[in-house]
Formats: structure tokens, sequence, C-alpha cells
């Protein structure tokens, strides 16, 4: 009896484990288990590591985030979202040379990706916003863009019972502050991360990359661009030239870090953008120069490391390069809720 | 060990059985991901209904039985690149998000021009008659291919629209395994845009249900609104599944409606004089969520609308809470939103044609 015993109590134990699986999804899916663990630790010391699994320990406030993500009536006309210009069906961009704002503004530079910028040591292209959250109030009020103000951003959202509510929920009180909105909006987008890809799934020690994807990773390391181009984000963890090899001149306009630290030596300074997905968000650089991946690769090599990429060499990069996207978002369309009588009405001049 | 072996395989069962069981039940807990066209995943058991003779319809809860087909329509719902821009989708003046429509006086489109119309929302749309405020399109798919080339919208043009597609491996695979031939058409386009449309229905409202035979999921108010609905006539106009949609009407028959006289409605189809001011009957489900109302956008106010109704196409004036009480009644027909999964679309490449801003 007693070897029954244990084995209902095996059994049971196999319940409770199974029972938790459930428990592992996330904002984003659920989480391939196969590719859990790593294999073959000699791959842990890549200077790129897999994006690590986002868990959402805070449902109501993602779910909140998502919905302003998603809310035209932030916008001054009532027509433009942050998906708009960083459409989560398109790897987080607008594949637009520049960003379409208010009234078909036309932006003075390319719009980066929302995913994963997480791993961005700051956010916009010269670093002015210093997180996530910080940088939600921009596109609000810039004119350009959402041509809001925080004001009235604040004051249509109040005028919403739905949203006075669920801003209770998540802060506490019914009063909507744009620090909050920026928040909830923050931590939706850390939500949007793209793990699993081809490569990460490599560097866990599975043998999912082709020899000529490898190649190119080892031509990613050797040629230099892992120098710029690591870490979790393949990018996101340094300001640098544009241009340190050979000036760039096809925009001396732009002038990067520089407005940020009025420091001389900061001229065409840049966030180095993220690589993960890169081939979902051309045209690429801050002008938005090229459509061409093997472009970018190649201006890449002549400007920043002053080399000429063999015809080879370039496409084995590239084919590297796209084994870097990963699992994109899998976004429930967001249902919101109707404006009430008092809601401010919007302005499409 | 007899005994052993049997608890063995009882473990093995129970094993079994929970991997089984569990993802069902799984599914159950959480919102279904990818079933959910158009019913949320959940519905209502149709029981036989003292109410099935009433004049307003329960919408069907409806099942997508080609789910290559409306998946591809929702890529294409949701695909900026059918737009001169690369900036404009379907979706930007019918956001599923609020209600199928885009909460505007008129839309915005291409180069922000601001249309002449209100836009209608997309949701029940399979329920009209025909497409448009006009009616000039005949069904959801003649009504597809309008947009996309209408310059003061998608600003596209056919031609352009299918070579970007064709441009796309993944969309060329998806059409063949839809339609059999690699070869993509703008009538296949508009097909699979329209049958992803037939999925957007919104079913489960709280009168639904009253209709099916729950009797406690309207308030007393509620009912009195319906009553009134019916009493005063505007069940005449608005009725059938879509509370409206089955018919055209002229807007001002008992009192000449003269915000606007410039839209002449059924009259540019027909060029019958006595058709002009006709509209097709608009739907009311979930009509709490579009505003502003009627073509021209003449009001906000979903009261006030009702008013308009009663003054001019019944020639009366309602009393006291009249009015409020129709307007409860309206609010129970907003159904399940479509659950939809955002789309995730495939990239361009070095033959698509690039976007174009101006
Ligand atoms: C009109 C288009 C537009 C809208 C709307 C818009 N953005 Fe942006 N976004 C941009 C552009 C362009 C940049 C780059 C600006 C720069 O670096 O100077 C950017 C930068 C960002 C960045 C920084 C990414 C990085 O790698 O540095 C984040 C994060 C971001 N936006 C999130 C949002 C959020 C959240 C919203 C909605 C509140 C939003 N955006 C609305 C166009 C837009
Ligand atoms: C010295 C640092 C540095 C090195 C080395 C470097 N990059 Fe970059 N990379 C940058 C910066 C900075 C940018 C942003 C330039 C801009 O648009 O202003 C960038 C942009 C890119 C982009 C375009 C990203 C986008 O979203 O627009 C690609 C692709 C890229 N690099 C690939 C490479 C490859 C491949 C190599 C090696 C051949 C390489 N980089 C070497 C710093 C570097
Ligand atoms: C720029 C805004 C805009 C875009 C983009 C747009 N529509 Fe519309 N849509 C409208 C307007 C405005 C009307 C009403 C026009 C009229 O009746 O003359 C309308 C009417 C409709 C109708 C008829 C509904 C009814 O009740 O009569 C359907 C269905 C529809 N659109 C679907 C689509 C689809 C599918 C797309 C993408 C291919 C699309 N629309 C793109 C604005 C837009
Ligand atoms: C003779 C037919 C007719 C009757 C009766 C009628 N309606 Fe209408 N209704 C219409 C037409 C046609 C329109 C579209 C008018 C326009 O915008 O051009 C409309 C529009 C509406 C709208 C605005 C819909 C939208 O999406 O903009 C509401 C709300 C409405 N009716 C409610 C009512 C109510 C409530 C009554 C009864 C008091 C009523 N109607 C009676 C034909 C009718």
């Amino acid at each position: 009896m007693k070897i029954v015993k244990i084995q209902v109590m095996c059994c049971l134990f196999i319940v409770i484990l199974i029972a938790s699986v459930p428990s592992l999804s996330f904002a984003g899916g659920l989480i391939d288990m196969a590719y859990g663990r790593d294999i073959k630790s000699d791959r842990s010391k890549e200077p790129i590591q897999p994006v690590p699994f986002s868990y959402d320990n805070n449902r109501a406030k993602t779910d909140l985030g998502k919905m302003l993500f998603f809310e035209p009536r932030l916008s001054k006309s009532g027509w433009i979202t942050c998906n708009s210009c960083h459409n989560l069906s398109t790897g987080g961009a607008d594949n637009l040379p520049t960003s379409i704002g208010h009234k078909w503004m036309l932006g003075p530079i390319n719009s980066p990706t929302v995913l994963n910028a997480k791993f961005n040591l700051a956010q916009f292209w010269d670093g002015r916003a210093k997180d996530l959250k910080e940088q939600a109030k921009g596109p609000i009020a810039n004119p350009m863009e959402m041509a809001s103000n925080h004001q009235l951003a604040a004051e249509v959202l109040q005028s919403i019972p739905e949203y006075a509510q669920r801003f209770k929920n998540v802060y506490g009180e019914e009063k909507i502050t744009i620090d909050n909105v920026a928040d909830a909006i923050a931590a939706f987008e850390e939500t949007l991360v793209t793990p699993n890809s081809r490569f990460d799934v490599w560097l866990r020690g599975y043998d999912k990359i082709t020899k000529e994807e490898e190649d190119g990773y080892i031509l990613f390391k050797e040629k230099g661009c892992i120098g710029c181009h690591n870490g979790f984000g393949v990018g996101g963890n340094a300001f640098r030239k544009f241009g340190i090899a050979k000036p760039y001149d096809k925009d001396t306009q732009t002038l990067g870090r520089y407005n940020v630290t009025k420091n001389e030596k900061d001229k065409y300074v840049f966030k180095v953008p993220l690589l993960r997905n890169i081939e979902l968000t051309a045209p690429y650089f801050h002008n938005a120069s090229t459509w061409s991946l093997n472009e970018a690769v190649n201006v890449m090599a002549e400007y920043q490391l002053g080399t000429k990429l063999t015809d080879d060499e370039t496409n084995k990069i590239v084919a590297f390069l796209k084994t870097l996207t990963g699992d994109q978002p899998e976004i429930i369309f967001p249902i919101l809720p109707p404006s009430g009588e008092h809601t401010p009405q919007p302005n499409r001049n | 060990m007899k005994i052993t072996k049997f608890a063995l395989s009882c473990c093995l069962l129970v094993f079994a059985i929970i991997t089984i069981v569990l993802p069902v039940i799984v599914s159950a807990e959480e919102p279904p991901r990818n079933i959910g066209y158009g019913r949320g995943g959940r519905m209502q058991g149709g029981a036989v209904s003292p109410r099935s003779k009433e004049p307003i319809k329960p919408i069907p809860i409806n099942f997508d039985d080609n789910r290559a087909k409306t998946d591809l329509g929702k890529k294409l719902f949701f695909e900026p690149r059918l737009s001169k821009s690369g900036w404009i989708t379907c979706n930007s003046c019918h956001n599923i998000s609020t209600g199928g429509a885009d909460n505007l006086p008129s839309s915005i489109g291409h180069k922000w021009m601001l249309g002449p119309i209100n836009s209608p929302t997309v949701l029940n749309a399979k329920f009209n008659l025909a497409q448009f405020w006009d009616g000039r399109a005949k069904d959801l798919k003649d009504q597809a291919k309008g947009p996309i080339a209408n310059p003061m919208e998608m600003a596209s043009n056919h031609d352009l629209a299918v070579e970007v597609l064709q441009s796309i491996p993944e969309y060329v695979k998806e059409f063949k395994t839809v339609y059999g031939s690699e070869k993509i058409t703008i009538d296949n386009v508009a097909d699979a845009i329209a049958a992803f449309e037939e999925t957007l229905t919104t079913p489960n409202s709280r009168f639904d249900a009253w209709l099916n035979g729950y009797d406690d999921k309207i308030t007393a108010e509620e009912k009195a609104g319906y009553d009134l609905f019916k009493e005063k006539g505007c069940i005449g106009c608005h009725n059938g599944f879509g509370v409206g949609g089955n018919s055209f009407e002229k807007f001002g028959i008992k009192k000449a409606y003269d915000k606007d006289t410039q839209t002449l409605g059924r009259y540019n189809v027909t060029k019958n004089e006595n058709d002009k001011y006709f509209f097709k009957v608009p739907l009311l489900r979930n009509i709490e969520l579009t505003s502003p109302y009627f073509h021209d956008a003449s009001t906000w106010s979903l009261s006030e609308a009702v008013n308009v109704m009663a003054e001019y196409q019944l020639g009366v004036k309602f009393a006291g809470d009249e009015t409020k009480k129709i307007v409860a009644f309206l609010k129970t027909l907003t159904g399940d939103q479509p659950e939809i999964v955002f789309p995730i679309l495939p990239p361009s490449n070095a033959n698509t044609p690039q976007p174009n801003r101006n």
C-alpha cells in the first residue's frame, strides 16, 4: 500500500508540475520551452546575448499601456497613435524615410523601432530621453507628431470613465497624470521584446543557423562591427560617431548627440541602433539614406571601419543579420472605451 | 509488484488525460488568441425564445470556414503598403479598436485630405443591402476596391497595389494557397478583405441576449426604450440583424433636412429625382461607439441624433424621458467586439515599389 501511496504522490506531483505551465505565458505569447535552457555553455561568452524572456508581472498596467499605445485620442486630430509610426505589424517602425505626423507634416528623422527599445541606454537617436517613460511624453506634445499637449491628453482620458477606473486600479487614484500615462505606455513597451530568434537559439546551443550565416557572424566579429553592435539588442549600448573612418557627407545637418551635450566632439554622434529584426525596418540610418540592407552594411564598412567588403562578405553578414529576427509580439488589438459627452473633440487642423 | 504496475499505469493514464485535457482548460481560461474572429471566443446558446418574432434579430454567431482566406484578408486590412504613402490602412479609417469607424466628422486621407462624408463602421457591414451611404457598391468585395484607388483615401491604384503585394514572396504564397494561383489580382485582394470583413460581427449584445430569452439582461428603462423605438416608428427603418441596413430612405421625410443639401445620396447612383437625399439606413449596432452621427456628422450626441430622427423622420417631438429611454435601449446594442490578433506583415524587398508620401 505504501508503494501505491508513493505512486499517487508522484502522480499528484506531475499534475501540479504540468498545471503550472500555463503561468509561464507572457504578453508575447507562450514561451518556447524547448529553447529555455543552454545546452552548450561555450556560447554564453559570445558578445551578443539572447533576448531574455519578459514576464508580464503587472497585467493591469501593461494592458492599460497597450490601450494608450493604440489610442488615437492622445493626438490632436484623434487619428494618430504611437502605432501609426511604430507599427507592430511591421517591426515596430513605419518603413518610411521620415515619419508622417499631424497634418501630414514630414518629420526630420527616420523612426526607430519600439521593439526591444528597453535595451537602449537612452532613447531617441541623440539619446535625449533617459528612458522609455521620459520618451513617451515627447510625441504626444510634438507639434509635428501627435500635436496634442499634456494637459489636453490627460483631460481627454479623464473624461472617459473606463480610463479613470483603470488608472485608479493601477495607480491608486482616479486623477490621471501625464506621468502615469507615460509610465503605463513604457510598461507596455517593456513587453515588446522579440525572443527566440534563430541566432538566439544558436547562442543557447542549438544548431539553428546555416554555415553561411555563421560565417557572417564570424565576419561581423572579425571586421569589427561587434565593437559597436553587441549585447542583448546587438546595439543600443553606446553613442558613436557616424563617419569615424570617413566623414559621412550625405547628411551634415543632423548633429546628433551634440544637440544634447553641446560638446563639439559629439557632433554626428548617434546612439548605435539595435540590429534585432533589422530586416523588417528598412529604410536604414537616421536619414534613411538606403533601403537596402546590403548597402547599409557596405556603408558601415566604409564609414565606420574604413574597409571594403567583398560581395560574398556582405552577403554573409546580411544572412547573419537576418537570423536576428525574433518572435514578434502577439498583440490582441485593444478595444477602446467610447468618448463621453464631455470629451474634448478631435481637431484635424 | 503487481500493485506498483497498476499504480504506474494509473499514473500514465492520469498523465495522458492531463496532457489532452489541459490545453482545453488553458484555452478556456485565457482569452483565446487564435480563434475568435467576430465572436470574442464566447457565445450564447440560442434558446427557443418567445421573442423570435421581434423585428430585430440577434446577430448570428459566425464561424470562419476558410481560415487561410480570412487571415490573408486581415493582413490586407492592416496593410499600409496598399496605400500610396505606405502609411494608410483600412483600419486607419475603420479602426477596429473604436467600433470600426474613425470617430471623426469626415475621414482624413492621403496628404491629410479631408473627405466629404462620415466614415461608417465596418462592423456588421455584411448586413447592409449595399455598401456606402448611397449604396454604390453592391457588396463588400465590390466596395473594397474603392478606397485603395481613391485619391483622397489611400491614393494608390489597383496595378500598383497588386505589384507591391506580388513583389513579396510571403503574399504570393498565401494567395496561391487561397486562390490556387501565384498571380495576384485586385479581385482576389478585394475578395480576401471582404472575407475578413464578414467575420467582423458583434454578437452577444445585451439586447440579443434578451431576444434569446434571457429576461434580466436589459433593465426596465432599456425595455421601455425598445417599446418606444417600436411604437414611435423607428423600427420601420431600423430593423433586422443590423438594426438598419435593409433599405434606402430619405433623410428628411417629415421635414426637409437643411443642414446639408449638397450630398445627394442615392440620386448619385440612380439619377432618379425621387432619390435625392436618400441614404442607406445606417446600422444601429454599436451605435454608442461611432459618434459623430449622420452622413454629415452634424452631431456628436446620441440623444441629439435620436431627437433629429424624431423631428425629421417621424415628425414628432419626444417628451421628457423618452429620448433618454431610447438612448438607453440603443446602448444595449453594443456587442462583443471582434478579437483581433494584430497581424505580422512580411517585409518589403528590393523589388517592392517604395512608398510615396506626395
Ligand atoms: C509621427 C510619428 C511618431 C509618433 C506618432 C510617435 N513616434 Fe516615436 N518616434 C518617432 C520618430 C521619428 C522617432 C525618432 C526621433 C528622434 O530620435 O529624434 C521616435 C522615437 C521613439 C522612441 C525611441 C526609440 C529609440 O530607439 O531611440 C520610442 C521608444 C518611441 N518613439 C515611442 C513612441 C511612443 C510610445 C509613442 C506614442 C506616445 C510614439 N513614439 C509616437 C516617430 C513617432
Ligand atoms: C564605431 C561604431 C560602429 C561600427 C564599428 C559599426 N556600426 Fe553600424 N552603426 C553605428 C551607428 C552609430 C549607426 C547609426 C548611424 C546613423 O544612422 O546615424 C549604425 C547603423 C547601422 C545600421 C543601420 C541600422 C538602422 O536601423 O538604420 C546597420 C544595418 C549597421 N549599423 C550594421 C553594421 C555592420 C554590419 C557593421 C560592420 C560592418 C557595423 N554596423 C559597424 C555604429 C557602428
Ligand atoms: C481615408 C479613410 C478611409 C480609408 C483608408 C478606407 N475607408 Fe472605407 N470608408 C470611408 C468613408 C468616408 C466611407 C463612406 C463613403 C461613402 O459612403 O461615400 C467608407 C465606406 C466603407 C464601407 C461601407 C460601409 C457602409 O456601411 O456602407 C466599407 C465596408 C469600407 N469603407 C471598408 C473599407 C476597406 C476594406 C478599406 C481598405 C481597403 C477602407 N474602407 C479604407 C473611409 C475610408
Ligand atoms: C424613415 C426611415 C427612418 C426612421 C423612421 C428613422 N430613421 Fe434613423 N436613420 C434613417 C436614415 C436614412 C439615417 C441616415 C441619415 C443620414 O445621416 O443621412 C438614419 C440615421 C440614424 C442615426 C444615426 C446613425 C449613424 O451612424 O450616424 C440614428 C442614431 C438613428 N437613425 C436613430 C433613429 C431613431 C432612434 C429613430 C426613431 C426615433 C429613427 N432613427 C427613425 C432612417 C430612419
